[in-house]
């Protein structure tokens, strides 16, 4: 062991310093990994979703009219697209209230994030979702399905809401009726769905494959968050579902953050969530599918998965194009001082090398001593390493970094380490043999 | 005890740069002799010494020691060997400067299996060239002197059957190398065998016999 220091020792500045070497280019290709991985992950989830769209409400200001109402005509067909007050709904139109208007908007700033889709998205959503786990009889008992974005907390899944469509009448003059907002139609709604956020619901949907399993198991998922009867007012419309064959042939995928905040979570808690993944089955026809894309595009913006997986992938080729003159940079870096230090370190330590053959060490011996001060300076890489990133990771002093640590960057911190052993015991044992030789160096 | 038997070494072997340094070298040394192997540099001393101490291979002839054919060992058994029936002295006395004299000492125990005792045999080791003092001074800081006598501690610390010295006095003051071969002669008469190499004449007549190298070649081997 003093033997195996001291080929250590001799050289202590100059391998400590091929140490950090080796410890820098792990922890900068673990960190350049961690980032390419996030890039590789989304872009593996989207290709499990294959014939998909991403759904995500536009710019908000479109729901306003030239009255600032928040209405929104879709398709021509004057389809009411509404942000509406939960009270107002459930208590129907006040025209008492001094302010309608004033009334709306505070419901939109203060609960923005509850959103429904309107009746033709409905009508065209319930068309496709006839044998959906959540669409069963809506239209039979004249109510309308809907997605509910964000907060749920008051409208748990299967939850039927009257809600009143308004429309804004100007003033006339003529006329005794006040202008203003006023009931225009009314609509029965059922809650079909909650819609988390994009990153949420991509994660989640590469747990499970086909995204309608996934559905069911943040669903579940969501379920053992509450209590009993958060479970037993939710599992009802839940059940029936999963007792039928069919597939659903349009599935909301839902994450369970935002099923949780929507459901039970506290309010002040509650995301605000506005993006969902909506996954074709086989059952939807070409035409049905552009359809509801059609309709969504027009409600906001809807991109296909595909594009995002593209986009993933541009991505990715960017981050590798960008990190790899550093990660060549590096692997030469290591490269050459480990080559440098085995040459040096076995040139310095010729003489106890001699002294240990002319007593009694063979190759083999020697070679094992070589790999044992391999195995030092590895060690020592590696605590520098860990160290590193430890304090990397807790200090955030790399904020591009995604410090995202797992099992491949253990594995290319193994595969650096390893390699480096090699190659300095490779560099090592020929000169080893040399002094080993027919005595000639001695 | 030795018998070198037709032996024949050469450097860079088969290539175009082929030097012979041995050319059918016969020699036969008893236990408790006490030989030197002089002549001119590049005769083929050092070589000679070399392969009595299994520290290079050769091309053509045989060599035993104590029966044992030497020259067919292979390289983990030839390390054997040299650990433990083989002491060597160098003229660049071949330490680790940055050990302290009883580490240096220490170096053959390293490789050796089941050894009991290892301080009491450095010490031992150490009292017997009188450097015992010196036991915790680092290599470097020692004299030319008592480097050699670490060096020669080193080799009885192996209790080894022979002791091969390679010009031993070579880097040493005259009251020095008189010391290392006052050393040697009483190890002789103690019963070990002891071969030095040498262009020393003063070195050289101390011992009882001389063999003289010439071209890789024994020239003449006279017993005193």
């Amino acid at each position: 062991m003093k033997l195996i220091f001291s080929l250590f020792s001799r050289r202590l500045f100059l391998n400590i310093l091929v140490a950090l070497q080796i410890c820098a280019s792990v922890v900068f290709g673990m960190i350049a990994l961690s980032v390419m991985q996030n890039y590789r992950f989304y872009y593996d989830v989207t290709s499990s979703l294959s014939d998909s769209y991403f759904y995500s409400p536009g710019d908000e200001a479109s729901y306003y009219d030239e009255n600032s109402a928040v209405i929104r005509y879709l398709n021509d067909e004057k389809i009411e697209l509404s942000r509406v007050q939960t009270n107002s709904w459930l208590s129907g139109y006040d025209p008492t209230v001094e302010d309608p208007l004033r009334s709306w908007l505070n419901c939109y700033y203060t609960l923005d994030n509850i959103y429904i889709v309107g009746p033709a998205v409905s009508e065209m959503m319930s068309a496709q979702l006839k044998s959906g786990r959540w669409f069963t009889d809506g239209k039979e008992d004249g109510v309308i399905e809907c997605v509910i974005v964000g907060d749920e907390r008051l409208f748990p899944i299967g939850t039927v809401l009257d809600l009143g469509e308004f429309r804004f009448v100007k003033p006339d003059e003529d006329s005794s009726e006040p202008g203003g907002y006023v009931i225009a139609n009314k609509v029965r709604l059922r809650v079909v769905g909650s819609c988390g956020t994009s990153a949420e619901a991509l994660e989640m949907s590469a747990w499970t494959t086909p995204p309608e399993a996934m559905e069911l198991s943040m669903l579940f998922e969501s379920l053992n968050y509450g209590s009993d009867n958060f479970f037993e007012s939710l599992s009802a419309p839940y059940k029936s579902s999963s007792d039928s064959d069919d597939k659903p042939e349009l599935s909301v995928i839902c994450s369970s953050a935002a099923m949780y905040d929507s459901v039970i979570g506290a309010p002040e808690n509650a995301s605000s969530v506005k993006r969902a993944v909506f996954s074709f089955t086989e059952n939807v026809t070409e035409q049905e599918k552009q359809q509801i894309i059609a309709v969504m595009k027009n409600e906001a913006s809807v991109i296909a998965v595909e594009t995002l997986r593209e986009n993933q992938l541009k991505a990715f080729n960017a981050t590798l194009l960008q990190y790899l003159p550093l990660l060549m940079c590096f692997t030469v870096l290591v490269v050459v001082g480990v080559i440098g230090s085995a040459i040096l370190n076995m040139s310095d330590n010729r003489r106890v090398f001699q002294s240990c053959f002319i007593c009694g060490m063979s190759v083999r011996q020697g070679c094992l001593s070589v790999l044992a001060y391999t195995g030092i300076l590895l060690t020592v890489a590696a605590m520098l390493t860990v160290v590193s990133w430890t304090l990397l990771s807790v200090a955030r002093v790399v904020p591009w970094a995604q410090m995202y640590f797992n099992g491949n960057c253990v594995l290319l911190a193994v595969a650096v380490f390893v390699l480096s052993a090699l190659l300095m015991f490779i560099a090592s044992v020929p000169m080893l043999k040399k002094y080993f030789s027919d005595g000639a160096e001695i | 005890m030795i018998e070198l038997k037709d032996i024949s070494k050469s450097y860079n072997y088969n290539k175009s740069n082929e030097t012979v340094a041995l050319h059918s070298v016969n020699l036969k040394i008893d236990k408790g002799e006490m030989v030197a192997v002089v002549g001119p540099s590049g005769a083929g001393k050092s070589t000679l010494l070399h392969v009595i101490g299994a520290l290079c291979t050769i091309q053509s002839g045989s060599y035993t020691f104590d029966g044992e054919d030497v020259s067919a060992m292979s390289e983990n058994k030839r390390s054997r060997f040299r650990n433990e029936k083989i002491g060597i002295v160098m003229q660049n006395f071949a330490l680790v400067e940055e050990y302290t004299v009883a580490d240096n000492v220490a170096i053959p125990l390293y490789f050796r299996k089941g050894v009991k005792n290892r301080r009491q045999l450095v010490a031992d080791a150490m009292q017997k060239t009188g450097i015992y003092d010196l036991k915790n001074k680092y290599a470097y800081q020692l004299s030319g002197g008592e480097k050699q006598r670490c060096a020669i501690s080193r080799c009885l610390c192996q209790n080894p059957q022979v002791i091969l010295a390679d010009e031993p006095t070579g880097q040493l003051d005259s009251a020095n190398a008189a010391n290392i071969m006052d050393i040697f002669e009483r190890l002789n008469n103690e019963g070990m065998t002891v071969i030095v190499v040498t262009h020393d004449e003063n070195v050289a007549n101390r011992c009882k016999r001389i063999v003289h190298i010439k071209d890789g070649q024994v020239l003449s081997d006279v017993v005193r």
